[in-house]
């Protein structure tokens, strides 16, 4: 069934076809209409699960980690400065092991004040072992976020599903619904033999001393080198039972580019926008939109950029003293590749990344052999 | 001291996160501990603040569990007039109530009446006479008190009253728009349910007493003598005393008051005295020499008292009481006052000004200036100090406004209370600790600690900062309806309704229970060592103190201060 949804409305129906059994979240600002949506839908009897108040995000995912441990899938939303308060509890669940899902629409974070769209947010808690999914569209944000419980249960890492404010989250568009039947088959109940259980004492982040700790790290991290597996999997079934599929990254005329922009959640259009207009100029312009960040799709990025000369990261976030977080990875990814990286930094705190600016990017990378510094900021007004 | 060993091979074979298969409770945290949480009984702010010594808080929570019968019956083991007091008690509990702090008290002088109006009692006769008797002189709140609690212990009680009726101040004193004569008298009736007799119009001498076989014998004849300003010599026809003209009004013996009336003093018997007066069809004006707020009536008073038309001058000291030729009274000279400085009391000093005089017209003046402790009726002296209601004699006991200086309902049947106790414990030859049967700050005695050997908690009351105001959401305080304004102006109605049930059990639930725990499970929930458990009788908490860290947490989220920490001795 279609029907046009605001982004955070289509996150709460993915939630629903999911049939989550605990929900936990802080209601006031920065959180958005995901929660609401969803509390309204359990009022209304439209999901039978537990919805629970509380007064901060730190407890709110407290409360998804115990619920958790019970054995029950489970569910929280946040944004911005909510996500930062969570992030003593980020670690805990994914030490854990706990198949936590949640919604982070991206906030900048203050000082000053903003509510506006900017990412550095979730990738600030990119150490943190949640996988992080970015969004291009609310179709794929109902989507993902089917996906992502069937991805956090069968590994037991909790997955960030992640889309930027108001492009997105307050932005209507044209959603399928898929049928319930249809996700009931994709997702069965969760079944955790090792959840908690009355009458079977078990205590749940016990002491570990130097003689342990280090094996449980390694033995989250070896699990990591399943995802992309895992997911690849996951997206086939997907496709095969609702009919669509987006891919850890999606490369889009980058067979035969020779200028590659990658961009993450809402500048996939734009991006793809631009790139078809430099094609009608002549120029062989290509882009990635990267839809996985944690664990970083580095080998499949290689593989997306061989014809590549030259590359460029759109970053809508910013780590001070190093530059965009993405161009970071990138560089990282790229290894001893010899090839130039373009690191632009632009839209901090909400402010329109415009296709013109976009196409100035690309200007700036035609017109050079390397880029003038390591960070670029475009589309500064002083 | 881990149990079973287990063997890890490799990473595969590690859970996936740190988990036991057991419990943590081979691991002793208690020894980190540098407080512990102790769960106790703490004393309730209201307490304190009632004389009669009614046990609030337990009464309120009866109300709360649905109680109505057991509220009344708790209430009763202290206090046999919780429909009087429920009536005209100054409610001094609700001053010191910690609710007041976050919103406005609990209306516990309110709860009280509906308890008395709602719920059912029976009196009954001593389980077993003792063989003793008591006479009691005066049948006042003092007097009927300590006859209801010596009857209580076994002794056979005779109460004379010289007046025709029983009650004395409440029957004679207080108007039947506060407090309704069938009220009084069910009341009173109680008493006599439970054996105890009644001699009226009769004033037992000294002589008599000697000849009669009495074993004791309590003298609590009230506050009766006038203290009068300097009119006292021009009194006669057409000035009353207040007392005088109330017990008339009580007895339904005036029933019509035309003209002007001048009603001169500041305290609760001025206002009585002038809204009784408007009642039966006068013009009252209230002339006090200070100003408004020096006035010792009860503010709320004064307020129906404007409202119900009474006028009002303050400032203003009578000089002489003026009469035509005729000899009847056509006015008042005043003198004008001001404020002087504060004298040792702590009230201003009245400056008269002799050159600022003016004439109240009026056909009838009302002297309400105070009374004075009567003579002790027999050839006997109170001891000094009096607490022990003792005398020179040591079988004739003093109790209430006698020689008690607070002249309230709530303190005579705290005196009553007091009284019964040293009569008792001269006849059983026992030795009272007052210490342990006294509420500290109150002065009020605790029947259940005398008769039952209850421990009053020790220490200070709880105070505000230590009740968790989260767990107690706002809710405002229960408004009473009152009789219409023009009915009140025109008849003794009584003005205060009862508060409707459903209003009463809210009413209850605003209560903290300050210091006393209601089982809430707070502690418990929210204990991150799991170290808190509820007792096996199910009747408080017991702390874990092989895993208790004394974090404290439990204290902090008690709504009501039951948990205290205490530092260990280390």
């Amino acid at each position: 069934m279609k029907k046009v949804l605001m982004g955070n409305f289509a996150a709460s129906h993915g939630v629903r076809l999911s049939r989550a059994q605990v929900i936990s979240a802080y209601p006031i600002t920065p959180q958005t209409h995901v929660v609401e949506e969803l509390s309204a839908m359990v009022a209304r009897g439209e999901l039978k699960a537990k919805f629970i108040k509380v007064e901060s995000e730190h407890s709110a995912l407290a409360c998804c980690i115990a619920a958790s441990v019970m054995g029950v899938r489970t569910f929280t939303a946040t944004s911005s400065h909510g996500l930062l308060l969570m992030h003593e509890l980020l670690h805990w669940a994914s030490g854990g092991r706990l198949p936590i899902v949640m919604v982070a629409v991206n906030r900048a974070i203050a000082p000053g004040w903003n509510i506006w769209n900017e990412q550095t947010d979730t990738l600030s808690q990119r150490d943190t072992g949640w996988i992080q999914l970015y969004c291009a569209s609310n179709q794929e944000i109902l989507d993902t976020v089917i996906q992502a419980f069937k991805l956090s249960e069968s590994l037991k890492i909790p997955v960030m599903v992640i889309y930027d404010a108001f492009i997105l989250s307050h932005t209507y568009e044209p959603v399928d619904i898929p049928d319930q039947k249809l996700i009931d088959a994709f997702l069965p109940p969760l079944n955790n033999p090792e959840a908690l259980e009355v009458g079977k004492a078990r205590a749940f982040g016990s002491v570990t001393n130097p003689d342990f700790h280090m094996e449980f790290r390694i033995k989250l991290h070896d699990t990591y080198g399943r995802v992309f597996g895992e997911f690849e999997k996951i997206e086939n079934e997907y496709e095969t039972q609702v009919g669509r599929k987006y891919g850890i990254l999606e490369p889009y005329r980058c067979e035969d580019a020779e200028l590659v922009m990658i961009a993450a959640g809402s500048l996939a259009g734009p991006t793809q926008m631009v790139v078809d207009g430099l094609r009608k100029k002549g120029i062989k312009a290509g882009r990635i939109k990267l839809k996985m960040f944690r664990p970083f799709p580095g080998g499949q990025l290689r593989k997306a950029l061989k014809p590549a000369k030259k590359i460029l990261v759109l970053d809508r976030d910013l780590s001070p003293g190093t530059g965009g977080i993405f161009a970071y990875e990138v560089r990282a990814a790229l290894k001893e590749d010899s090839r130039p990286v373009w690191g632009f930094v632009a839209g901090l705190g909400g402010r329109d990344i415009t296709p013109d600016l976009i196409e100035s990017m690309f200007f700036d990378a035609l017109g050079a052999d390397v880029p003038l510094s390591t960070t670029i900021f475009k589309g500064v007004r002083l | 001291m881990l149990g079973k060993l287990v063997q890890f091979h490799s990473i595969e074979e590690l859970p996936d996160s740190p988990v036991t298969r057991g419990t943590t409770l081979w691991n002793p945290t208690g020894t980190w501990r540098s407080v512990r949480p102790i769960h106790v009984t703490r004393l309730s702010p209201c307490l304190l603040g009632c004389p009669a010594g009614n046990p609030i808080e337990t009464f309120i929570r009866r109300i709360e569990e649905g109680n109505v019968n057991g509220a009344l019956s708790v209430i009763r083991e202290e206090n046999p007039f919780p429909g009087i007091c429920g009536r005209v008690c100054f409610h001094p509990c609700e001053g010191s109530c910690n609710r007041g702090f976050l919103d406005q008290p609990v209306a516990i002088h309110q709860l009280e009446r509906w308890v008395a109006d709602h719920g059912t009692w029976k009196p009954k006769m001593p389980d077993e006479e003792n063989g003793k008797s008591v006479a009691v002189l005066g049948s006042g709140p003092t007097g009927l008190t300590a006859a209801y609690h010596l009857r209580r212990m076994g002794y056979a009680v005779t109460v004379f009253e010289k007046e025709r009726e029983l009650g004395g101040l409440l029957r004679y004193g207080i108007p039947s728009y506060r407090l309704p004569k069938n009220v009084l008298d069910q009341e009173i009736n109680n008493l006599r349910a439970m054996g105890i007799a009644f001699v009226t119009s009769k004033a037992l001498t000294e002589k008599e007493f000697g000849e009669s076989g009495f074993d004791a014998a309590l003298l609590a004849v009230g506050a009766q003598k006038f203290q009068n300003p300097r009119l006292v010599h021009q009194a006669g026809e057409g000035v009353w005393q207040a007392l005088e003209f109330l017990k008339k009004v009580n007895e339904g013996g005036m029933i019509s008051l035309k003209g002007k009336i001048l009603v001169i003093g500041g305290g609760n018997a001025a206002i009585d005295v002038a809204r009784c007066a408007l009642r039966i069809g006068a013009e009252v004006t209230v002339a006090y020499r200070r100003a408004r707020e020096d006035m010792p009536a009860f503010e709320e008073e004064v307020e129906a008292a404007i409202e119900e038309g009474v006028g009002f001058t303050f400032l203003s000291a009578p000089q002489s009481v003026k009469r035509d030729a005729d000899g009847r009274v056509v006015g008042v000279g005043f003198a004008r006052t001001r404020p002087g400085k504060l004298d040792a009391s702590g009230r201003r000093k009245v400056m008269i000004d002799p050159h600022d005089t003016f004439t109240i017209d009026a056909s009838t003046v009302i002297l309400a200036t105070g009374e004075k402790p009567a003579d002790l009726p027999w050839d006997v002296e109170a001891k000094p100090g009096a607490s022990l209601c003792e005398t020179d004699r040591q079988n004739i006991f003093v109790a209430g406004d006698v020689i008690g200086s607070q002249r309230t309902v709530a303190y005579a049947i705290g005196w009553g209370k007091r009284a019964a106790v040293s009569i008792d414990a001269f006849l059983q030859s026992k030795k009272v600790d007052f210490r342990k049967i006294e509420i500290p700050g109150s002065g009020g005695i605790s029947m259940r600690a005398y008769l039952e050997g209850y421990e009053i908690p020790e220490g200070d009351a709880v105070p505000f900062e230590e009740i968790n105001d989260f767990y107690f959401p706002d809710a405002k305080r229960s408004k009473v309806r009152h009789l219409p304004l023009n009915q009140r102006k025109t008849g003794f109605g009584e003005i205060v309704k009862v508060l409707a049930s459903p209003q009463a059990l809210k009413e209850a639930s605003r209560c903290f229970h300050c210091g006393d725990c209601v089982m809430c499970d707070n502690c418990l929930i929210f204990c991150p060592d799991v170290a808190i458990t509820r007792s096996d009788d199910g009747e408080g908490y017991e702390v874990d103190l092989d895993h208790c860290k004394g974090c404290g947490i439990c204290a902090r989220e008690c709504p009501r201060g039951a948990i205290i920490m205490v530092e260990e001795n280390i």
